[in-house]
């Protein structure tokens, strides 16, 4: 079975993350058993006592229980405030996990649509369902009762085992009881599921600043808050329904246990009356009885619980699985500095599509190129970037840098020869400075390169110049920079990497002429050494470049220099050219 | 300032929610769940006392009489709080998603200069995540006190009972239960006190577990090695909050252990006295039974329901935070104000400054311009020039700071801005894309026939409407994943095209504003967008930001903007003939990498 292989790598898994975790609640279990059978003994002992009429005994008896009772509580205090502590140390470090997963696994997966969703639940097991803390903690208490059932057992047989056969019928009554309740709760939690995400997710967008403006010059405002209350309703609805349902199932329960008691009451008196036995056993039996049935059903709904939640923790298991050996492995050439690179017949479609998006790709680029790739949206220029940062792997053909297919270098020397601006960059809310280079390696180097890309006046403009961060979320004194102004920091963060092939993909789309000049301007000091892939639509960059590739539906259609393919009047790329630059003649 | 709100506000608070939603008959649901879930244990003391008794008398069918009556009579009781249980289990989830409506209520059409706040933001999040939870703030609320009501009335009942036996038990278990109370309420000091930290440290920490959550992070994260050191910063910050967790749960801790002193006392007492009275033989073994039962009992139960009252406290001190948003006063773009019904826009600045609340830099410097009705205006300038930012004074996001700003001679001040915000098609830089069908993120919900059509048309205006139909649901397809899996993702350009869409769909649009559309797409859609945009803004004011220039080009009037000051205005023809001229730089800068005559490329 699946889950149970799940349920044992969450325990070495978690037994990893904290020993002490599963010490104390060891310990616990015990402490707790002990208290349980404890709370049943000690009324009946001393009524026994009582009854035959040794008042100094049951004295003692009484001093022995209270401070037995004083002792167990004092462990029970503390092992459960530091399995609490533990307990948060492991969830926290399985979430460092999981995010450690998800930013090293192949780039390939978080485009997958299946992989999206198994994060989502992944996060909704850990975050919403608390899945692996429930499972944690149900194994100890699974422990607890398993010690408490056991000695109580124990106690019933020395007097009458026919108990344990009336305990016995109810429990496999509850027991089928409940799983069909559990079925039903799990076909409800899957309709809850689907229907609380959207809600979920048009509240998210209401809350999101960044929507604003729309909401108020579109009808989206309206698209936006109508769906949030239809989803918002409906999962009103389905909780409704839902806690409706368990209720029924509960009442069940209740008539099951309280014929139960009436049972075991019932027998428990008549053998005391018949046999003579005393108050004392009537009390301590029927106590005895009452607590293995529902140490029992505890049990019984705790493994259920257990199962269930193993369950829901399977997309992280998912998760930790997905490969991510190519971004850590070790294996591998050592990747030197770009003397060529070329692509080889290079043909590739997306996972779980039919459209090759490039078509048999060849084109060679040497040390200190400056290439520029153009074509139309769609036309495949992103892939290549996106090849070449190995996010993917080739459906056919091959990459090969310095004449070694890219997937036998050692992928972090790999990655550490590439710098890229992404035409979706993102910029992290830290300090400029460590947008630009995360270790601060070196300040100077860091200042120069926004300097090179215009953020000179800016940065003296903040008060706390490179080091303002960059979000006001956090800090007063944060900033919020204009799209232009992160588009040159993204734009610095790559250059100044130690890096010989770097990948600009429309790196000035947000940017002013005069930034946009600057910047072309600057092109060389920026790259210094760098092998350049400049992919733009503003074809005035074609002219700073040696070569320009013009991709057409997945296809190479033309390799050469601007001034040569400025006069094939007929090609596209002419065509892109004049539709820019008509206006500027 | 706000009032400090007390405990007594917030129950004000859930039965003034509970009337509001309609469900006050949740108040008498509470109180019925208080009388029956809170005499089963009572029977469950009183009633083996008889049992017991006949079983010391050897009394058979008396025993089963009352066993019977102790079992049949508990099973109603439990039946009929189980039923309440799942009612009112359902109604707590619903009242909180029901405030999590009233918050989002609130934040529609709030004042876009509270959005600059960080203040304002904090406030919010914190007032949303009293809602968020099922066993915080609100939700838990209600949860608590349904569970300790019928405690406490139990109580009562132990109370009664026991005051027949003996009184002084009573006593010391009072005095050591709120003694024990006090404590806990002093040990919950401190999450109230070191709250804000928490929270400080928490929303760090939720900003690392986003960015590497989220996919869109993702190449970045691979391509610039960003696993090893987010990873990092995620343990360093998600440390911080755990250190808090552990110094609050051992703080708990330390006086958890006064526990045991009490548990020594009342239970050492009961026993002394209980034994004591039955060897002066005043009470049957029954009664030792049942007043054993009754001490340990009451004395779990006071402990438990004084930890919940403390516990109370820190559940609605979240919920004070979602109050105290709700008392505080904001701004909104109502509905009021002098109404715009103009033919034609024409506006007019008049030596408008601006600086964005909260800030002290003026991103605006006396700006002066007239567009006259039917203009095409462009305006140019580097970033930061402030161009888009009189596009927001445009929108009716803001008002000046100084000066003033006319539409067809209504000042922005006194004017009702969703009224002329309907005559407004903005298409900003940034576009959004919404869960819901292509057709809906056009329209908006349930479009008339005639709306239809229009945004059809409005598709096919741009050239978007072959790609919607090459989709099986053609226009009613939806965007994204949210509803529907199959769902379609744009890519940039489409995206742009159906933003522009939007704006060609408002027939009644007046003004159109172009915030640099075209800058995700090639040159020849580019091209397409302007031509087509040309047709659009014929008869109608239009102002366009564009970093091409070209694209600007044939305006009426181009303003170039440089940090915030209006440095030139005039027509393309006019502002070429300034020889040192920042517009005639700035064209002949971004030109010259199209000439051909150029002798040889700056390199």
């Amino acid at each position: 079975m699946k889950h149970k292989s799940n349920l044992i790598r969450m325990f070495l898994l978690t037994l990893k993350l904290s020993k002490k975790f599963y010490i104390f609640s060891l310990i616990k279990a015990i402490i707790m058993a002990g208290k349980a059978v404890l709370g049943v003994y000690g009324l009946a002992l001393i009524i026994t006592q009582l009854a035959n009429g040794n008042i100094i005994d049951a004295m003692i008896y009484a001093a022995v229980i209270v401070v037995a009772e004083v002792i167990l509580r004092y462990l029970e205090l503390s092992l459960t405030t530091y399995t609490e502590i533990e307990n948060d140390k492991v969830q926290n470090e399985v979430t460092v996990l999981i995010s450690e997963k998800l930013m090293n696994v192949e780039y390939k997966y978080l485009e997958d649509p299946t992989y999206l969703d198994t994060s989502d639940k992944a996060k909704f097991a850990v975050e919403d369902f608390d899945a692996l803390n429930i499972v944690m903690k149900n194994s100890v208490n699974l422990l607890t009762y398993f010690i408490t059932i056991c000695s109580l057992i124990t106690v019933i047989i020395l007097f009458n085992p026919i108990i344990l056969i009336i305990i016995f019928i109810s429990v496999t009554l509850h027991f089928f009881v409940s799983r069909k309740a559990n079925k039903k709760q799990a076909i409800m939690h899957k309709n809850i599921g689907p229907i609380s995400r959207r809600n979920r997710y048009y509240s998210g967008v209401i809350n999101d600043v960044k929507y604003q403006k729309d909401f108020r010059m579109y009808p989206i405002s309206k698209l936006i808050y109508e769906s949030f209350y239809h989803y918002l309703s409906e999962t009103k609805k389905i909780y409704k329904k839902y806690f409706n349902y368990m209720g029924n199932f509960e009442m069940i329960y209740i008539v099951i246990n309280y014929l139960q008691i009436f049972a075991i009451y019932s027998f428990v008196a008549y053998i005391s009356i018949t046999q003579n036995l005393g108050v004392g056993a009537y009390i301590l039996l029927t106590a005895s009885a009452m607590r293995v049935a529902s140490t029992i059903d505890q049990f019984t709904n705790c493994f259920i619980d257990i199962k269930r939640n193993i369950i829901l923790l399977k997309p992280v298991f998912e998760i930790l699985d997905m490969e991510d050996s190519i971004t850590i492995s070790t294996n591998g050439l050592v990747c030197k500095s770009l003397e060529s690179l070329e692509f080889k017949n290079v043909t590739f479609k997306y996972p779980g599509t039919d459209k090759n998006v490039l078509n048999d790709v060849s084109f060679m680029i040497k040390k200190g190129d400056k290439v520029s790739i153009v074509g139309f949206n769609g036309a495949g220029k992103t892939t290549i970037v996106k090849l070449l940062s190995r996010f993917y792997t080739l459906n056919q053909g091959e990459i090969l840098w310095n004449g070694v297919n890219i997937n036998d270098y050692n992928y972090e020397s790999y990655i550490g020869q590439i710098s890229a601006v992404f035409q979706d960059f993102k910029l992290f809310a830290y300090s400029i400075s460590k947008n630009v280079d995360l270790l601060e390696s070196n300040r100077e180097h860091i200042k120069n390169s926004l300097c090179e890309v215009g953020l000179k006046e800016k940065i003296e403009s903040l008060p706390n110049g490179i080091d303002t961060l960059l979000s006001k979320e956090f800090s007063e004194n944060g900033t919020d920079l204009s799209g232009g102004e992160k588009q040159k920091v993204a734009i610095a963060r790559a250059m100044c990497q130690d890096t010989s092939l770097a990948i600009l993909d429309e790196p000035t789309s947000a940017l002013d002429p005069l930034s946009e000049a600057e910047i072309y301007e600057n092109f060389n000091d920026l790259v210094e050494n760098k092998t350049t892939i400049y992919i733009s639509h503003r074809m005035s960059s074609s002219k700073f470049v040696d070569r320009i590739i013009v991709l057409e539906n997945g296809k190479v259609i033309a390799n050469d220099s601007h001034d040569k393919l400025v006069l094939l009047k007929e090609d596209l790329y002419y065509k892109l050219w004049s539709a820019q630059a008509n206006y500027y003649i | 300032m706000e009032s400090k709100l007390n405990f007594f506000d917030v129950f004000k608070f859930h039965i003034r929610m509970l009337k509001q939603d309609k469900e006050g008959y949740m108040i008498g649901v509470y109180l019925l769940n208080m009388v029956i879930a809170g005499s089963i244990p009572l029977l469950a003391v009183v009633l083996p006392r008889y049992i017991i008794d006949s079983i010391s008398s050897s009394l058979l069918t008396d025993t089963i009489i009352f066993i019977a009556i102790f079992v049949f009579s508990s099973m109603v009781l439990s039946i009929i709080s189980t039923k309440l249980k799942a009612i009112s289990n359902g109604n707590f989830v619903s009242s909180r998603l029901q405030r999590s409506k009233m918050h989002n209520d609130k934040f529609k059409n709030i004042s876009m200069k509270h959005l600059d706040n960080s203040k304002f933001h904090s406030d919010r999040a914190e007032a949303f995540s009293s809602m968020q939870y099922s066993t915080h703030g609100y939700q838990g609320t209600m949860k608590v006190i349904y569970r300790q009501l019928p405690e406490i009335f139990t109580i009562i009942g132990f109370i009664l009972i026991l005051g027949f036996f003996n009184p002084w038990i009573i006593l010391v278990t009072f005095a050591c239960a709120i003694i024990q109370f006090l404590l806990c309420l002093k040990s919950k000091q401190y999450a109230i006190k070191n709250y804000r930290n928490y929270s400080d440290y928490s929303r760090v920490k939720q900003y690392y577990y986003n960015v590497t959550h989220d996919f869109s992070y993702g190449k970045d994260i691979r391509v610039n090695k960003l696993s090893n050191p987010l990873k990092e910063l995620y343990v360093e910050k998600s440390n911080k909050v755990l250190n808090w967790l552990k110094g609050r749960d051992l703080n708990e801790y330390k006086f958890n252990l006064f526990d045991l002193i009490f548990l020594l006392i009342t239970n050492g007492l009961s026993y002394l006295l209980i034994i004591k009275a039955y060897s002066e033989g005043t009470i049957t073994l029954g009664v030792v039974s049942m007043a054993v039962m009754t001490v340990l009992g009451i004395s779990m139960k006071l402990q438990n329901t004084f930890k919940e009252i403390a516990n109370l406290r820190e559940l609605t001190e979240s919920t004070k935070k979602y109050i105290a948003f709700f008392h505080r006063e904001y701004e909104y773009d109502v509905d009021n104000g002098e109404p715009v019904n103009t033919k034609d826009m024409e506006i007019l600045f008049d030596h408008v400054s601006f600086k964005y609340p909260f800030s002290d830099h003026f991103v605006l410097k006396n700006i002066s311009f007239k567009v006259k009705a039917k203009e095409k205006m462009a305006l140019v300038g580097i970033n930061g020039g402030g161009k888009s930012t009189i596009v927001k004074l445009l929108c009716g996001f803001y008002l000046p700071t100084k000066g003033d700003i006319y539409i067809d001679g209504i000042n922005t001040k006194s004017m009702n801005f969703p009224a002329y915000q309907k005559q407004l098609s903005v298409v900003f830089q940034e576009v959004n894309l919404y869960a819901g069908t292509i057709l809906e993120n056009i329209t908006g919900p349930n479009p008339t026939q005639e709306e239809i059509q229009r945004a059809i048309n409005a598709l096919k205006q741009i050239s978007l409407y072959n790609k919607v139909m090459s989709f099986k649901n053609k226009e009613n397809t939806n965007l994204l994943k949210v509803i529907d899996l199959e769902g379609v993702e744009f890519s940039g350009g489409e995206a742009q095209k159906l933003s522009i869409a939007r704006a060609i769909y408002k027939q009644d649009s007046k003004l159109i504003i172009l915030d640099e559309p075209t800058a995700a797409l090639d040159a020849i859609a580019e091209k397409e967008i302007y031509e087509h945009f040309n047709e659009l803004i014929t008869n109608k004011t239009s102002i366009m930001i564009s970093h091409r220039l070209a694209s600007t080009k044939f305006c009426d009037s181009i303003l170039f903007l440089e940090n915030g000051e209006l440095l030139e205005q005039g027509n393309h023809e006019t502002l070429m003939k300034k020889i040192d001229g920042k517009y005639r730089n700035m064209f002949t800068t971004q030109g010259k990498y199209y000439k051909e005559e150029e002798t040889k490329d700056e390199a």
